[in-house]
C-alpha cells in the first residue's frame, strides 16, 4: 500500500506535471533529420527554450491559445498557434534558399510592430547583389534604384520630398550626396542600431571651423560630417534582417529625429558562404562561416569581406581597397541567458594614390582602422518581480589620417599664419614646392545601456513594461589638421571676410560629449470593442548637450478582423548636434594688404584678426510625428496604405554674422634697392562673416505610401508587388538672409531679408514581378519605376528688405512705406526670381531593371543584374535663367554586373 | 726824248692792258652755276631715296626756275643756276606698289605723293648743294611686335604669370602710347552650328538682344571681352621711331620671381621663362577687384615701379590672362567715345537677366592693329574672331600651350637702325615663331 500510494503520488506528479508541458520535435524538411539549438519562443511573453541534439523540445505552457516561433539561421521560421495541447508534436523547417515555396525579394510590411514599419529579410538583402548598404536601402519604397557610388559618401535619408537636380532626374549614382541643409539634417537625423549597438556619425570632424573648410577643400563628395552614417563602410557579411522604422520607433531608441535602421546580424550555425560580387570597376568578395562550439560553448560566427574599388578608370586618385573582419560569440543557456560578444575590424589598403600628368601632380593617401567591440548579454528570471535583465556596452574607436598633396607654382606666395592679431611683414612659400595637408580624426564612443522588462496578464490584457537607461561619451582623440616638420606651409589665399584655415587639434579643442537617457516603454495587447488590440507607449528622456527632451511615443492597432488592421502613431524625437558644432576656439581672418616684387626686393605686409568664438547653446533638433494607416489582408493581395505628418524644427544650421573691423591702410615709400618704409594713414572698414552653428531650421514633411503585394500566382508562377508614394514638404528657415551692399559709400550697408520658404512634392511609384519557379531555384525580378513628379515652389519675395545696418553695424528697422525708397536699392534682393520659382519637371518618365538569380543543387548561386536594362533615357528641354536652352538626359546609362555564391 | 717817250708810252699802254684785262667782279655781272640737290625721305629712312623725284628751283623773288630728276642716290643735278636764293621743291608720287616695296608699309591708297620744301637756300659759287626732305602724312603706325600668349612650363616655368605684348613704333614719327586700348576679343570655341552661330561657328553678332548695326554687325565691328587703356595725358609716354614697350601681366622677373633679404628664388627651369621687370607697364587688377568686391588672384603682384594700365571693361577675368591654348584674339584700338559704345550680349541669350554676360563693341575702323591667333592643330580650331579684314590669317605657336613659345612679327625693311616691320595684315605671313621670347628685343 505504501509503495501504492509512493507510486500514485509519484504517478500524479508526473501526470501534474506533464499536464503543463508542451513537448515537441523538430526536423529538417529535407533530410528528416532532427534540428538542434532550434529557438523555439513563446510569442506572447519573454519565455524561450531550445531543441536538444535530437530536436526535442519541452515549454511549460498553463494558458492557451498560445503561439511559437520556430527559428534557426538558414531556415525559413515557422510560427504556428496551438489551441490545446497537442499529443505529440512534429514542426518541419525549410532551408532558406530559392526552392522554397515563397520567395520575397522586396521589403515587407512588418508583421511584429504596431506601425508602419518595413523588414528586409536576407532573401531580399541577398538577391540586391549589393557591395554596400547603400544598394539594400533601395529596396525602401520610394528609394530609386541606381549603382552606388564607392567614391562618394552614400548618406541615406527617409520621407522627405526635397530633391536635387540629379535626384529630379535620376542621374544620381547611389544615395544622393546633396549639400542642401534640409536633406543633411534629414540624413543626420537617421539613426542606426546594430544588434542593439547605437553606431553614429556624431564624432567625427573636418579640418576647419565656420565656412572654410581647408585648403583642399574638405567639403568634398566624400565628407560626410555633420551628416548621417556613411553606408558604404557598413559590412555586409552575416545580416540576417534589417528593420526600417521611417515612423514612430521606441522610446527604447533615441538620438534620431527622421527614422531608425535596426541591422539585425546573423547568430548560429551557417554553412560556409563565399561571395563574389562584380560590378563596374570594384570587386568585392567575401566569406563568412558560423561554426558551433560545443554543447554548452556557443556559436561563433565570422565573416571576411574584402572590396576592390576603382570607380573612375580615367583616375586613381581615390582607389581604394577595403577588408572588413567580423565575428560574434553568441551563447545560450536554455531558459537562462543570451549573451553575444561581438568584435569587428575594418581597414583601408592600398590607399595610396598618385596622380601626376602635365598640369597637375597629386597625391593622396588615405588610413582607415576601425575598432568595434560589443558585448549583450540578456538574463531571464523565471518568477521574480524582473522577468529579463539586459546590460550592453560597446566601444567604437575609429583612426582616420587623409594626407594630400599637390605640387604648385605660384611663384612665391606670402604665408599667413599668425596666431596673434596685428599688421606683420609675411614671409614666402617657395617659388615651386610640395604642398601638404595631414588631417587625423580619432573619433570614439563609448556606450552602454541596462534595460529591466516585466511581463504580466492582467484580465484579457497582456503587458509587457521595460524600464532602461543608457551612456554614452563621444570625443575624438585625433591631432586634426597639422604639418609634419619638413612640410612646407601653403600660402594661404586672403579673405574677403571669409574666416581663414589654421591648423587646428581636435584632441585639445574638442571636449568630450556626454549623452544620458532614461526610458519607460509599456507594451499592451488586450481587446477593445471585441477586436484585437495592441500598443506601445512610452517615454524618454535624454540629456545632451546639458540640455533635457522629453520624448513620448504611442503606437496602437486595432485589428478589426483578419483582414483588417487599422494603426495610429505619434511621437516627439530629439537629435543631438555632432561634435562638429560644439568646437569652441579662435578664429582667424587674413587679408595681405600689400605684396611688391622687384629685382631686389619683395615684400609682402599682411594683417590678421584673432576672434574668440565661444561654444553655442545648441539644442537637439527635434521632430513631431503623427502617423496613421491600414492593413488589409486578403487572400491573394495584401495591401497597406500609411499617411504621416511630421513638423521638424530646431534643425542644425549656419547663422551669418558679421562684424565691422578696421583694417590698417598704409602709405608706402619706394626705395631702388631696399624694401619699401610704410606708414598707418589710418583704417577702412571691412566686414568679418563668421558662421555660427544655430538651430533654426524649420520643415513640414506629410505624405501618402501604398504597398501593395500579391501571393504568388501559381499559374504564371509570379507575383507583383507595387509601391508608390506622395511626398510633400516645406521648409523654411528661421533666419534672416543679408545682402551686401556694394557701393562704397551708400549708407545703408548690409540689407535684412525675410527667409522665403520652399516647397517639394514628389509622386514615384514602382511595380515589381517576381518570377519564381522553386522547383529549379530561379528568380526573376522586372522592376519598372514611375517618376510622376518632382515639382519644386519657392514663394515670391519682396525685393525690398525690411530693416538694415549701416556703416557702423547700427540696425534700423525700415517702415513699410518707406522700404521702396531708392536709398535701399544696393541692398535690395535679386529681382529675377522676386515672383517666386516653379519649377515642375515637366516630364513623367520611368526606368526599368531587370535581376536574374538561378541555384544550382550543388549549393552554387549565380546572380545577375542590369540597372536600366532596356538603356532607357527619356530626353527632356529646359530652359535657363539666362535664357539659353538645354537639354537633359533623364536616367543614368546602362550598368550591371553579377555575383556569384557559393555555400558548402 | 724818243727813248722817254716810247718807255712811258709803253708803260701806259700795260697798265691799260693790264687794267682792262682785269676781271670786273661788279655785281651787275652774273654767270650761272652747277648746283646738286639731294633729295631723301629723312633720317629715319636712313636717308634713303630713289630716282626721279621731281625737283624744282624757284628763285626767292625773281623768276628763275629749274627742274631735274633725282639719280637712285637721290641727287638731282642742275647744270647751270642762276646764283641767288632759292625755294626748293621736291615731290613724287608712288604707286601703291613702288611704296609699298620701298618703305615695306602697306597703303590702301591707289598713289601716294610725297613732297618736300626748304625755303631761302642760296645757290652761288660756294654754296651749291643743299638736301630736301620729302614727307608725306605718317608713314607706319603702332602695331603688335610680339605676343606671349602660351605661358611657360606649369611646373618648372612660371605658367601662365608670364604673359605679356609688345607694342611697336613701326612709323618714321614720334607716337604716344597714352590713352592707347588694348582689347582681348571674345568668341566661341566651338565649331558646332546653331541658330545663333554663322557657318563657320561664331557667334552672329546680328542676333544680339539690342544690336542695331545691322548686317554689319559681324564685319564692322569686334566685340571684347577685356579692354584695358594705357594712362596719360597725351603726352606723357612717347614711343620713339623703331622702339616699343613692353605690357606685361606682371612685372617681374619670372627667372627669379622671389628675393627674400639677400636670398634669390627662382623657379625650377629658369630658360623656360622670362624677364619682365623692365617692362614699360602692367596689369594688376588687384585694387579694381578690391573695389567691386571680387577677391584678387594671388598671383597678381604689383611692381611699384612700372605704371599700371587702367581696367576699362572686363568680363571675369582677374589678370591679364591670355588663353595659352590661343582661342583669343588681340586689337589695340583708339577712340574718344568708348562711353557710348554698346554693351551686347552674345546672340545665345534669350533673355537678359541680372547676371548676363555682356561685351563692348569696337568698331573695326577704331582698331590700329588687330592679330588673330589660335591652336596649332587647324583642325581643331576654335572659328575666327577677327574680321578678315583686320587680320586676314591666322598665327599659332606650333607646341601649343605652356611651352614658352610666342609669335614675333618678321622684319620687313631695315633703315640704318630702324626696322620696319611687316604688316600686310594676315598675321598667318606677318609673325613666325620664337622659342623664348625677350621683351622688347628680337628673335
Amino acid at each position: 500500500m505504501k509503495a501504492k500510494i509512493s507510486f500514485s503520488i509519484f504517478f500524479f506528479f508526473i501526470v501534474i506535471n506533464s499536464f503543463g508541458q508542451f513537448r515537441g520535435k523538430v526536423l529538417d524538411n529535407e533530410t528528416k533529420q532532427p534540428l538542434r539549438d532550434v529557438l523555439v519562443k513563446d510569442q506572447g511573453s519573454l519565455r524561450w527554450t531550445v531543441t536538444n541534439e535530437n530536436g526535442y523540445f519541452e515549454f511549460p505552457v498553463k494558458v492557451y491559445p498560445i503561439t511559437f516561433k520556430f527559428h534557426l539561421l538558414g531556415k525559413v521560421d515557422v510560427i504556428k498557434t496551438y489551441k490545446s495541447l497537442p499529443k505529440e508534436n512534429i514542426i518541419y523547417l525549410k532551408e532558406d534558399n530559392l526552392k522554397i515555396d515563397e520567395v520575397v525579394v522586396t521589403a515587407k510590411r512588418s508583421k511584429k510592430s504596431t506601425g508602419s514599419n518595413i523588414v528586409l529579410e536576407k532573401q531580399a538583402i541577398e538577391l540586391v547583389q549589393a557591395q554596400s548598404l547603400a544598394d539594400v536601402m533601395q529596396l525602401i519604397p520610394g528609394k530609386s534604384i541606381s549603382e552606388s557610388n564607392l567614391h562618394e559618401r552614400q548618406i541615406l535619408t527617409l520621407r522627405t520630398a526635397i530633391f536635387d537636380e540629379g535626384q529630379a532626374n535620376n542621374t544620381d549614382k547611389g544615395l544622393g550626396a546633396s549639400n542642401n541643409p534640409y536633406l543633411i539634417n534629414n540624413s543626420f537625423g537617421v539613426g542606426y542600431v546594430i544588434d542593439g549597438v547605437p553606431i553614429n556619425n556624431n564624432v567625427s570632424l573636418s579640418g576647419g571651423r565656420g565656412s572654410y573648410l581647408g585648403i583642399f577643400n574638405n567639403a568634398t563628395a566624400n565628407n560626410s560630417v555633420g551628416m548621417g552614417l556613411d553606408l558604404k563602410n557598413l559590412s555586409l557579411e552575416n545580416i540576417e534582417s534589417i528593420d526600417i522604422v521611417q515612423g514612430i520607433s521606441s522610446a527604447k531608441y533615441g538620438d534620431h529625429n527622421t527614422g531608425l535602421i535596426k541591422i539585425n546580424k546573423a547568430h548560429g550555425h551557417t554553412p560556409f558562404r563565399f561571395s563574389s560580387t562584380l560590378r563596374g570597376g570594384s570587386i568585392g568578395a567575401s566569406l563568412s562561416k558560423g561554426v558551433s562550439l560545443g554543447e554548452n560553448t556557443g556559436f561563433l560566427n565570422l565573416g571576411l569581406d574584402y572590396l576592390k574599388s576603382d570607380s573612375d578608370p580615367r583616375n586613381s586618385i581615390s582607389n581604394f581597397d577595403r577588408i572588413n573582419f567580423s565575428s560574434s560569440w553568441f551563447k545560450q543557456e536554455k531558459g537562462k541567458y543570451r549573451n553575444t560578444l561581438s568584435f569587428s575590424y575594418g581597414q583601408h589598403l592600398n590607399a595610396d594614390n598618385s596622380v601626376a600628368n602635365s598640369i597637375s601632380d597629386r597625391r593622396k593617401k588615405v588610413d582607415n582602422n576601425r575598432f568595434r567591440i560589443s558585448n549583450n548579454h540578456k538574463r531571464y528570471y523565471k518568477n521574480s518581480f524582473v522577468n529579463e535583465l539586459e546590460a550592453l556596452v560597446s566601444l567604437d574607436y575609429s583612426i582616420n589620417k587623409t594626407f594630400n598633396s599637390v605640387r604648385k607654382n605660384n611663384g612665391g606666395e606670402p604665408v599667413l599664419n599668425s596666431y596673434t592679431e596685428g599688421t606683420y611683414e609675411a614671409t614666402y612659400t617657395p617659388v615651386a614646392f610640395r604642398a601638404h595637408e595631414n588631417i587625423e580624426n580619432k573619433p570614439f564612443s563609448f556606450f552602454t545601456k541596462i534595460e529591466a522588462s516585466k511581463v504580466f496578464s492582467l484580465n484579457e490584457t497582456k503587458f509587457k513594461i521595460s524600464l532602461g537607461g543608457t551612456f554614452g561619451i563621444d570625443k575624438n582623440f585625433g591631432r586634426g589638421n597639422f604639418n609634419e616638420a619638413d612640410q612646407k606651409l601653403l600660402g594661404n589665399s586672403s579673405s574677403s571676410g571669409g574666416s581663414a584655415f589654421r591648423n587646428v587639434n581636435f584632441n585639445d579643442i574638442v571636449p568630450a560629449d556626454k549623452k544620458i537617457s532614461t526610458y519607460l516603454t509599456t507594451n499592451i495587447k488586450s481587446t477593445l470593442f471585441g477586436k484585437l488590440w495592441a500598443s506601445e507607449l512610452g517615454l524618454r528622456y535624454d540629456n545632451y548637450n546639458k540640455i533635457g527632451t522629453f520624448s513620448p511615443r504611442f503606437n496602437t492597432t486595432l485589428k478589426f478582423n483578419n483582414q483588417f488592421k487599422a494603426r495610429f502613431g505619434f511621437g516627439l524625437f530629439a537629435k543631438s548636434p555632432a561634435l562638429q558644432t560644439l568646437f569652441p576656439g579662435e578664429v582667424y581672418y587674413d587679408y595681405v594688404l600689400a605684396d611688391y616684387r622687384t629685382n631686389q626686393y619683395s615684400f609682402a605686409l599682411a594683417h590678421t584678426f584673432v576672434r574668440e568664438y565661444e561654444n553655442p547653446d545648441i539644442k537637439p533638433s527635434k521632430t513631431i510625428k503623427y502617423e496613421t494607416g491600414f492593413d488589409y489582408n486578403h487572400e491573394y493581395f495584401h495591401a497597406s496604405v500609411t499617411g504621416y505628418f511630421n513638423k521638424q524644427y530646431d534643425g542644425f544650421t549656419n547663422q551669418s554674422t558679421f562684424e565691422i573691423a578696421e583694417l590698417p591702410v598704409y602709405e608706402y615709400t619706394f626705395y631702388e634697392d631696399r624694401k619699401p618704409d610704410y606708414v598707418q594713414t589710418g583704417t577702412t572698414p571691412t566686414v568679418l562673416r563668421y558662421s555660427k552653428p544655430t538651430n533654426a531650421l524649420n520643415s513640414k514633411n506629410l505624405g501618402l505610401e501604398l504597398l501593395i503585394g500579391t501571393r504568388k500566382i501559381k499559374a504564371i508562377n509570379t507575383r507583383f508587388s507595387l509601391s508608390g508614394s506622395y511626398r510633400y514638404t516645406n521648409t523654411f528657415s528661421d533666419l534672416d538672409g543679408y545682402v551686401f551692399s556694394e557701393e562704397s559709400d551708400s549708407e545703408a550697408f548690409i540689407g535684412v531679408h525675410k527667409a522665403t520658404p520652399n516647397t517639394y512634392e514628389t509622386i514615384n511609384s514602382s511595380i515589381t514581378a517576381t518570377h519564381h519557379i522553386s522547383s529549379i531555384g530561379l528568380v526573376i525580378t522586372l522592376t519598372a519605376e514611375q517618376f510622376w513628379m518632382s515639382n519644386y515652389r519657392s514663394s515670391s519675395y519682396n525685393v525690398n528688405p525690411f530693416a538694415y545696418y549701416d556703416r557702423d553695424l547700427n540696425y534700423f528697422e525700415i517702415p513699410e512705406s518707406e522700404r521702396g525708397n531708392d536709398k535701399y536699392i544696393p541692398i535690395r534682393r535679386s529681382a529675377s526670381s522676386a515672383g517666386g520659382v516653379n519649377s515642375n519637371r515637366s516630364k513623367i518618365f520611368a526606368n526599368y531593371h531587370l535581376k536574374l538569380a538561378k541555384e544550382f543543387d550543388n549549393g552554387l548561386r549565380v546572380s545577375f543584374y542590369a540597372v536600366n536594362f532596356l538603356n532607357h533615357l527619356p530626353k527632356l528641354e529646359e530652359v535657363n535663367s539666362d535664357g539659353t536652352i538645354s537639354i537633359r538626359e533623364l536616367n543614368r546609362p546602362i550598368s550591371f554586373g553579377g555575383s556569384i555564391t557559393y555555400k558548402f | 726824248m724818243n727813248k722817254l717817250f716810247r718807255f712811258s708810252f709803253i708803260t701806259m699802254l700795260m697798265i691799260t692792258v693790264l687794267a682792262s684785262c682785269s676781271k670786273d667782279d661788279d655785281v651787275n655781272v652774273i654767270e650761272p652755276v652747277a648746283a646738286t640737290i639731294n633729295a631723301n625721305f629723312g633720317e629715319e629712312f636712313d636717308n634713303k631715296s630713289i630716282e626721279n623725284i621731281e625737283v624744282k628751283l624757284e628763285s626767292v623773288g625773281g623768276t628763275d626756275s629749274y627742274t631735274a630728276n633725282t639719280t637712285t642716290e637721290g641727287k638731282a643735278s642742275f647744270d647751270a643756276v642762276n646764283p641767288g636764293t632759292y625755294n626748293v621743291k621736291a615731290t613724287i608720287q608712288f604707286t601703291k606698289e613702288k611704296y609699298e616695296e620701298f618703305f615695306g608699309i602697306p597703303t590702301s591708297e591707289d598713289v601716294v605723293n610725297f613732297s618736300g620744301v626748304v625755303e631761302g637756300v642760296s645757290i652761288n659759287l660756294d654754296v651749291n648743294e643743299h638736301t630736301v626732305s620729302l614727307k608725306t602724312s605718317r608713314i607706319g603706325n603702332l602695331l603688335f611686335k610680339q605676343i606671349f600668349y602660351a605661358g611657360s612650363s606649369l611646373f618648372d616655368g612660371a605658367g601662365f604669370r608670364d604673359m605679356f605684348f609688345e607694342i611697336y613704333n613701326n612709323s618714321n614719327e614720334v607716337i604716344y602710347a597714352d590713352n592707347l586700348y588694348f582689347g582681348q576679343v571674345y568668341g566661341r570655341t566651338t565649331t558646332s552650328v546653331k541658330e545663333y552661330t554663322l557657318a563657320n561657328g561664331q557667334f552672329d553678332w546680328s542676333k544680339s538682344i539690342g544690336q542695331t548695326k545691322g548686317a554689319g554687325s559681324n564685319t564692322n565691328y569686334t566685340y571684347a571681352d577685356h579692354v584695358f587703356k594705357i594712362p596719360g595725358t597725351g603726352n606723357q609716354y612717347p614711343i620713339n621711331p623703331g622702339e616699343s614697350i613692353v605690357v606685361a601681366a606682371t612685372a617681374i622677373n619670372h627667372k627669379e620671381p622671389l628675393v627674400v633679404g639677400d636670398q634669390t628664388y627662382s623657379v625650377n627651369d629658369p630658360s623656360l621663362t622670362v624677364d619682365l621687370s623692365g617692362a614699360d607697364f602692367e596689369i594688376n587688377m588687384v585694387n579694381y577687384l578690391n573695389s567691386i568686391g571680387k577677391t584678387p588672384l594671388d598671383s597678381d603682384v604689383d611692381n611699384p615701379a612700372v605704371p599700371n594700365l587702367d581696367v576699362v571693361f572686363h568680363t571675369n577675368a582677374k589678370d591679364l590672362i591670355l588663353d595659352p591654348l590661343g582661342r583669343d584674339s588681340f586689337i589695340i584700338f583708339s577712340t574718344d567715345e568708348i562711353e557710348s559704345f554698346d554693351k551686347l550680349p552674345t546672340p545665345q541669350t534669350t533673355e537678359i537677366v541680372e547676371g548676363t554676360k555682356r561685351y563692348i563693341q569696337i568698331p573695326n575702323s577704331a582698331i590700329i592693329d588687330g592679330v588673330e591667333t589660335n591652336k596649332p592643330d587647324p583642325t581643331s580650331r576654335s572659328p575666327r574672331r577677327l574680321d578678315t579684314s583686320v587680320d586676314g590669317g591666322v598665327a599659332s605657336v606650333p607646341l601649343g600651350h605652356y611651352s614658352s613659345q610666342a609669335i614675333i612679327r618678321k622684319v620687313a625693311k631695315t633703315f640704318g637702325d630702324r626696322k620696319v616691320l611687316q604688316d600686310t595684315n594676315n598675321s598667318e605671313n606677318d609673325f613666325e615663331v620664337v622659342n623664348v621670347p625677350v621683351p622688347g628685343a628680337w628673335k
